[in-house]
C-alpha cells in the first residue's frame, strides 16, 4: 500500500513539473555592452528590461559599461555578442579586422555639436577661425563630429586649434580656456542652459548625414544565430518606441538604473533624457538615406586619415533583423 | 646669552608638541580645510568646478543616508583586499624563489623592470578587453599595480640576512622550512612589510584604474557617476574615500607591523 502511495506521488510530481510554464526556467542570458556608467540616455534598455520585451523574446539581459573602443574589441572578437556603438566605431573596427555589424539605427543622426557661450558672438562655423576649441581628445565621436563639421563648412586645420581638455567640455567653456567645445547635443547644453549659462550651439547634423549610435552585433551571431540577433533588436526597438512615447514612465523606469538621481541632479537629467528623445530614429530610415549617411561617415573617416581604404559598406550594416 | 634665552623658552613648546604629535595631522587637515574654503570664496566658481567643503560634506551625508557610498566603498574594498592578497602572496612566492637563484632573477629582470614601467593605467584596458569587465580583471590590476613594490622587497630583504646567520643555521642542521620559517623569514620581514605599506596604497591606485576604465560599481564608478552627471561634490565624495581607503590600509599594515616586529626593541614607529 505503502510503494502504491509513493509510485502514485512520484507520477504526481513528475506530472506537475511537466506543467511548469517554460518561460520562466529557460531565459537565455546575454549581454549588452554600453558605453561609460548608467545613464537615462540608455533609457531604452531599461524600458525594454522592465517592460518585459526582453523576456517575451525569451532573454534575460545583463548590461554592461564600459570604454566603447575596448567593447567593440569584445564584440568584434565574438568575446561579447551585442553593445552600442556609434557609426565611426563600426567601420574602423571593420578596417581592423573586426567584422562588427549596425543591425539598428538607434540615433537619427550624428549627435555631435560645438557650443560656444552667447557672449562669445560665435554663432556659425567661420566664427570659429582663430579660435580655441576643446573637446576629449583627438579621437572619438567629437573629434570626427568636429572634423566633419570644418570640413562641410569649409574650415580648414589651421583655421582653428584643438585643444584636448578631456571631458570637462562644460568646466572649459564656462571658465573660458576655450573659446568653444565640442559636445554631446543632449547632454551638455541641456547642463549649460540649466545651469544659466546662455550658449550658441552648432549641429553637426545641420551640416552632413552621418551614423549616430547603433545597436551592433558580429558577423558569427549573425550567421550563427539570427533568431537571437532577431529578437534582440526587436526588443530594443520596442524599447525605444515605448520610451519614446511614454517618457514620463520612462524617467520613472531610468530611476531604478541611474543612481545619484537627487533633488539637484534629476531635474536636470529629466531634461537630457526629453533632449535624448528628440535625437532617436523612431520612422525607418530610406535605404537612400541610410546610404548616405554610412557613405558620408566613411568619407569624413577616409578625408581625416583615420582610414586608409574604402570598404563594402553593405557589410557594415543590415536591416535584415529589424522587426 | 639671550639665544640660550630663546631656546629655553621654545624647548618645553616642541616637548608638547611631541607629545602630542597625533593634533599634527589633525591640524593640516583643518588647514586644507580652511584654504580650500577661503578658495571657494574668493574665485566664486560655480560648484560643478570647486564645491565648498561644506557642500562635500553635506553630499557625504547623502550618499551615506542613501547607501551610495557604502555599497561602492565596499565593492573597491572587495577588490583591492583580493588583489593586495594575490599580489603580495605571488610576488613573496616569487621574490623567494628569485633570492634562492640569481640565474632566474637575470632571466626575469627585463620582465620585471619593463613590467614596472608600464604605468597600469596604459595596459588596464586591454586587461578589461581580455579578461572582460568584471571582478576579476579589477582584482588583477589592483594586484598587477602592487607586485613589483612587494617582490623587490622581498628579494631585498631576503638578501639582507646575515651570512653568519646562515652559516650558523647549517652548522646546526638546520632544514630548509627551519632556515625558511626561523631565519629568513623574520630577518626579512622589516622589508617585507615595507613593501606592503607602499603596496597598500598602491592597491587602491590599481582597484580605481580598473573601475575608471569600465565599472558599474567601486569608488572609480562613482567618480564616474558624478562627472557624467556634474556633481562635481560626489566625485569629491569619491576621492575623499579613496584617501581614507589608503590611509586604512596604511594604518593596518602599520599596526601588523609593530605587532610583528615588537622584538625589534630599538625600532621606532
Amino acid at each position: 500500500m505503502k510503494r502504491i502511495f509513493l509510485s502514485l506521488l512520484l507520477i504526481l510530481t513528475l506530472f506537475l513539473s511537466a506543467c511548469q510554464p517554460k518561460a520562466q526556467t529557460e531565459l537565455r542570458e546575454i549581454t549588452i555592452n554600453l558605453t561609460y556608467v548608467p545613464n537615462v540616455q540608455f533609457s531604452p534598455f531599461y524600458v525594454a528590461i522592465e517592460k518585459g520585451f526582453f523576456e517575451a523574446e525569451g532573454l534575460k539581459v545583463n548590461l554592461v559599461y564600459g570604454n566603447e573602443a575596448d567593447m567593440v574589441a569584445l564584440v568584434g572578437s565574438n568575446h561579447q555578442q551585442f553593445m552600442i556603438a556609434s557609426g565611426e566605431q563600426v567601420l574602423l573596427s571593420h578596417e581592423q579586422g573586426l567584422p562588427v555589424i549596425a543591425v539598428a539605427n538607434w540615433y537619427k543622426d550624428y549627435p555631435v555639436g560645438i557650443a560656444a557661450l552667447k557672449e562669445s558672438g560665435i554663432t556659425e562655423p567661420k566664427d570659429l577661425i582663430g579660435k580655441k576649441i576643446g573637446l576629449p581628445g583627438l579621437y572619438g565621436a567629437n573629434y570626427i563630429g568636429m572634423e566633419a563639421l570644418a570640413g562641410q563648412t569649409g574650415l580648414k586645420s589651421k583655421d582653428y586649434e584643438l585643444v584636448s581638455i578631456g571631458f570637462n567640455q562644460v568646466e572649459a567653456l564656462v571658465s573660458k580656456t576655450v573659446d568653444a567645445v565640442v559636445v554631446y547635443l543632449a547632454n551638455e547644453p541641456v547642463q549649460l542652459r540649466e545651469r544659466g549659462y546662455e550658449i550658441n550651439v552648432m549641429a553637426v547634423k545641420d551640416h552632413i548625414h552621418l551614423v549616430g549610435n547603433c545597436l551592433v552585433t558580429n558577423e558569427s551571431s549573425m550567421a550563427n544565430e539570427p533568431d537571437l540577433v532577431r529578437s534582440v533588436t526587436k526588443a530594443f526597438v520596442q524599447g525605444i518606441q515605448y520610451a519614446a512615447e511614454h517618457p514620463d514612465e520612462t524617467w520613472e523606469i531610468s530611476q531604478k538604473y541611474v543612481e545619484n538621481l537627487t533633488d539637484e541632479t534629476a531635474p536636470i537629467q529629466r531634461k537630457v533624457l526629453d533632449e535624448s528623445i528628440k535625437l532617436w530614429l523612431l520612422d525607418r530610415q530610406s535605404q537612400e538615406e541610410q546610404m548616405k549617411s554610412w557613405s558620408n561617415m566613411m568619407q569624413v573617416l577616409l578625408d581625416i586619415g583615420l582610414m586608409k581604404n574604402a570598404i563594402d559598406l553593405d557589410k557594415v550594416y543590415s536591416n535584415e533583423f529589424l522587426p | 646669552m639671550t639665544q640660550t634665552k630663546n631656546r629655553m623658552q621654545t624647548f618645553p613648546d616642541w616637548q608638547i608638541v611631541s607629545r602630542h604629535r597625533w593634533i599634527l595631522p589633525i591640524l593640516s587637515i583643518l588647514l586644507f580645510i580652511g584654504i580650500w574654503q577661503i578658495l571657494f570664496i574668493l574665485l566664486k566658481l560655480p560648484a560643478f568646478i570647486l564645491p565648498s567643503p561644506a557642500m562635500v560634506w553635506v553630499k557625504f551625508l547623502e550618499v551615506l543616508k542613501n547607501g551610495l557610498w557604502w555599497r561602492n566603498l565596499s565593492y573597491t574594498l572587495l577588490e583591492l583586499s583580493l588583489g593586495l592578497l594575490i599580489g603580495t602572496v605571488a610576488a613573496s612566492l616569487l621574490g623567494y624563489i628569485l633570492s634562492k637563484t640569481l640565474f632566474l632573477e637575470n632571466l626575469l629582470s627585463p620582465f620585471l623592470v619593463g613590467s614596472q614601467s608600464v604605468p597600469v593605467v596604459a595596459i588596464a584596458p586591454m586587461i578589461i578587453i581580455w579578461f572582460g569587465p568584471g571582478l576579476f580583471s579589477k582584482v588583477l590590476i589592483c594586484a598587477m599595480t602592487i607586485f613589483f613594490p612587494v617582490l623587490v622587497n622581498v628579494l631585498i630583504g631576503m638578501r639582507e640576512v646575515s651570512q653568519d646567520l646562515r652559516e650558523l643555521m647549517l652548522s646546526l642542521k638546520a632544514s630548509r622550512w627551519q632556515m625558511l620559517t626561523k631565519l629568513e623569514f623574520p630577518a626579512a620581514l622589516p622589508v617585507l612589510l615595507g613593501g606592503l605599506r607602499i603596496g597598500a596604497t598602491l592597491s587602491v591606485i590599481g582597484a580605481i584604474v580598473g573601475e575608471l576604465v569600465a565599472s558599474d560599481r567601486g569608488l572609480g564608478y562613482l567618480i564616474n557617476l558624478g562627472r557624467g552627471q556634474f556633481d562635481t561634490a560626489l566625485v569629491f565624495v569619491a576621492v575623499f574615500s579613496l584617501i581614507f581607503l589608503a590611509a586604512t590600509l596604511y594604518g593596518i599594515v602599520l599596526f601588523l607591523e609593530r605587532r610583528a616586529l615588537k622584538w625589534q626593541t630599538w625600532r621606532e614607529f
